[in-house]
């Protein structure tokens, strides 16, 4: 298992990013899983920065038999992505086309599991991918 | 992140280069604010494009409801990965790719 904590701030979105890119390189994730998981990293990180009130964020990367899980695990106020994110209509007109929740909705769609706990004044996401 | 640019005219091409996520966004968005008064047919162009997050997505919707006023707007050479982020959001239906 590897896991860093970050700092919360904005010069660090891109950080939070490369570490996973450069773990799944070294574990040899496929191009394909990475990208998802990047963008998965630019949604849930992305919230944690602007909203939460973190002062950290750690990423735990783990690879068991085909299973790859991230977690996210951050101080911030309690926000349950799975409960309290708005629901996007995807169908919507163009005119009324909303962005809200639409990052937590790929999330969702990317992944084969998210998870979410409330721990020790800690938010955890976990988010879970077959591997390839 | 580097945009590229090319105007003929009325008809402006964009390219951004790299990712199309958060940090990034702001940038891309800069630039698309700069020219899109004077455009009546805007291309972007995801040749050099990795991938795109919900940010990225925001400037595009932005941009199509205000071509959609004056002008077109087409999304060229898109890889999979964005393509399947448009598939999967629903923005294939609203945007114009080619």
């Amino acid at each position: 298992m590897a896991e860093k904590e970050f700092e919360v701030n904005e010069e660090n979105l891109s950080s939070f990013q490369e570490y996973i890119e450069n773990w799944c390189e070294e574990n040899s994730i496929s191009m394909k899983l990475s990208t998802k998981f990047s963008i998965c990293v630019d949604e849930i990180a992305s919230n944690v920065v602007f909203y939460s009130g973190a002062t950290y964020l750690k990423i735990c990367c783990e690879l068991e038999e085909n299973m790859i899980s991230i977690s996210f695990i951050d101080n911030g106020k309690e926000f349950n992505p799975l409960k309290d994110a708005k629901e996007p209509d995807i169908t919507a007109k163009l005119e009324d086309r909303e962005i809200g929740g639409l990052g937590i909705f790929m999330v969702k769609k990317f992944m084969d599991s998210v998870t979410y706990e409330r721990k020790n004044n800690e938010n955890i996401l976990k988010l879970g991918i077959v591997n390839e | 992140m580097e945009v590229e640019k090319n105007i003929e005219g009325t008809k402006i091409t964009l390219s951004p280069v790299g990712i199309l996520d958060t940090a990034n966004a702001p940038i891309f968005e800069k630039e698309v604010d700069l020219i899109i008064d004077s455009a009546k047919e805007l291309i972007i162009d995801f040749t050099k494009t990795e991938y795109i997050s919900s940010s990225g997505l925001r400037i595009l919707l932005k941009a199509q409801k205000k071509m959609n006023v004056q002008g077109s707007m087409v999304i060229k050479n898109a890889n999979e990965s964005i393509k399947e982020v448009f598939k999967l959001t629903g923005f294939a239906e609203i945007l114009n790719v080619e």
